[in-house]
């Protein structure tokens, strides 16, 4: 517990004394223990769910340290047994039984969902490829792949969407009136900015011609420091 | 008497040859802790690759976005193995903004030592590899990482690297991470701290070359990759027509498009970026050049009294008398050293990196709008 209490302290300091709101503890996770199969029957009362005998304790003393709120317990199911998917689930306690006593509690499940930052996405994006990739490795990308491979997949959507246009228009398809409104709105307000393009063409040539010459320059100064120049 | 038979009789009559003793089998003995840094296997491995767990490029991400303005900094766990640096862990180092530099100094000390020590009570890593630090705009040539990047490398066994983490380009769209070493050239001259211009012509030294970039990967294990495969899985519960469209679109992890963003926003910030470092590279260039010229006056006027004085002896001499000794002149007329060329030297790295990341954003931009354009053409 001394070990609890020390890292929640320097968690918090190392986030920085400038964060105006304050980190608290909310609840605790643990992994491990997965689901039974409903055909093994209810014999087995450890690990069902993902909750242990253990659990209403440390429960119990979750809800001290998160007071007045009520402690969160997050499952975590690394779905390495078979029959069980990957997955998370979240609970709060509630006593349950004739005396108030401190291990008795029933998990009640609450919706979980998985949320992250839109300046997250492109770490999530990172992993995501290096999860797919063979041996699990994967080196980080420039901007122009990323840029790359976004277009691609743009151009894919689009033409996902032709086909399914050209198919509607011959007749094959069931046109759908909600989907075929949802994309004449989207794909119909295309901004008319022939002379506006132009402009912002020629500051982005501009911006890029004077970035190489600050970076020419910056070299030229090191060098002349080298030279014996001032 | 046939052939095989009388191979076979010889064979019966040479003794059977004793089975060869079993080669003794060498006992281990622990290697006395005096020599175990002088049989140090690993430290001969030169470090190829700097490899990021995927548990440590998240919590920098998170930590980067949470710290105010790109000060993020700390320190990375792992193990370096076979010439791979193998990064499993991190946690992050407050930021102090008082002003005592000894009591933050102790203060950051008591707070590490606290951590390794509360991680190793859980059996995690506690082998400290280098640091890592957030950066915007591309630009992280200060002091600082100089100061702590070269304490490590002197301490650690194969040298620190730095892990620089560029914010606002993961904000548009490409998660950004980078591995630093010091140059050993650069080691040399921070050792001696010596950074006058003729030590810097010496080394050939210019900003490019302090430090060198270690290639990085991010690896994800096994368990990972299965739970982020299922997470990004498109799951058919989509209202919309997933037969129509040709394939599902819906997944707890959507596709993003951010990086397809047009927007300018970015540009004029690091043009502001650009415009300041060139401002202060400018007066750092002039107190570099006041110091020289204060030097250069001092010589002079050191240069005119040995004059005067090699004069007054040649008349003394020539009257007969003592010449006037010339040796304590150099303690009354102290010559300022030759000014530090460190400061200018990081300020045109910056302003480097600041041009870099300018001209990288003008690139895609200008790609970015022919792709605009060729999709309103149609």
């Amino acid at each position: 517990m001394e070990y609890h209490r020390s890292m929640f302290e320097m968690f918090v300091r190392g986030r920085g004394d400038a964060n105006k709101e304050q980190l608290n503890i909310v609840g605790w996770y643990a992994t491990g223990g997965a689901e039974k199969q409903a055909s093994q029957g209810l014999v087995q009362g450890q690990d069902q769910n993902g909750l242990g005998t253990y659990s209403a304790l440390i429960q119990n003393f979750y809800e001290q340290e998160t007071a007045p709120y009520p402690a969160v317990h997050v499952a975590l199911d690394t779905g390495t047994e078979q029959g069980v998917g990957a997955g998370v689930r979240a609970y709060v306690s509630s006593p349950v039984g004739v005396t108030p006593k401190a291990e008795n509690c029933v998990f009640v499940p609450i919706p979980c969902e998985l949320r992250f930052r839109d300046t997250e996405r492109a770490g999530l994006d990172l992993l995501l490829s290096s999860a797919s990739s063979p041996n699990g490795t994967a080196a980080p990308t420039t901007p122009l792949s990323s840029l790359h491979d976004a277009l691609l997949s743009t151009s894919s959507a689009l033409s996902r969407v032709l086909a399914y246009v050209q198919a509607v228009l011959r007749g094959t398809v069931q046109p759908d009136p909600a989907l075929g409104r949802y994309l004449w709105s989207v794909l119909g307000t295309v901004p008319d900015e022939e002379g506006g393009w132009a402009t912002s063409l020629q500051d982005t040539l501009m911006v890029s011609y004077l970035a190489n010459l600050v970076r020419g320059e910056a070299e030229v100064a090191a060098r002349l420091v080298l030279a014996g120049g001032t | 008497m046939s052939a095989p038979s009388m191979a076979a009789t010889l064979a019966a009559s040479l003794p059977a040859p004793s089975a060869a003793p079993a080669p003794a089998a060498p006992t281990y003995e622990a290697i006395p802790p005096s020599m175990s840094t002088a049989i140090d296997v690993e430290a001969e491995i030169p470090l190829t690759c700097v490899q990021l767990d995927a548990l440590v490029v998240s919590k920098i991400i998170q930590h980067s976005q949470d710290a105010p303005a790109a000060s993020a900094h700390g320190l990375l766990l792992g193990l370096d193995l076979e010439g791979t640096l193998e990064v499993s862990n991190s946690f992050s180092l407050p930021n102090h903004t008082s002003d005592d530099d000894e009591k933050v100094s102790k203060s950051l000390v008591r707070y590490q030592t606290s951590m390794l020590r509360s991680l190793r009570e859980v059996q995690g890593d506690d082998n400290v590899v280098g640091f890592y630090q957030a950066t915007s705009l591309g630009a992280f040539y200060n002091q600082s990482l100089i100061d702590t990047q070269a304490i490590h490398q002197e301490r650690l066994r194969h040298g620190g690297v730095v892990v620089v983490h560029d914010l606002s380009q993961t904000a548009r769209g490409t998660a950004s991470f980078r591995a630093f070493k010091l140059t050993p050239s650069f080691m040399d001259i921070y050792k001696k701290s010596n950074f006058s211009a003729s030590s810097l012509v010496h080394r050939r030294l210019t900003f490019s070359s302090i430090l060198e970039e270690v290639p990085l990967r991010i690896r994800t294990n096994p368990l990972l990759s299965s739970f982020l495969s299922g997470l990004a899985a498109p799951s058919a519960t989509s209202p919309y027509t997933s037969a129509h469209l040709g394939s599902p679109a819906t997944s707890a992890i959507p596709p993003s498009y951010s990086v397809l963003d047009l927007g300018n926003s970015g540009l004029a910030r690091n043009l502001e970026h650009v415009a300041e470092s060139i401002d202060n590279y400018r007066t750092e260039e002039g107190n570099v050049a006041y110091a020289s010229r204060q030097i250069a006056r001092e010589k002079l006027r050191l240069e005119t009294h040995l004059a005067k004085r090699r004069e007054e002896n040649a008349q003394r001499v020539s009257q007969g008398l003592n010449p006037l000794p010339e040796e304590d002149v150099s303690r009354t007329f102290k010559i300022p050293p030759d000014p530090s060329r460190l400061e200018s030297l990081l300020l045109l790295g910056q302003l480097d990196a600041y041009a870099k990341t300018l001209e990288s954003t003008a690139g895609l931009g200008l790609a970015k709008m022919y792709a605009a354009k060729a999709g309103h053409a149609t």
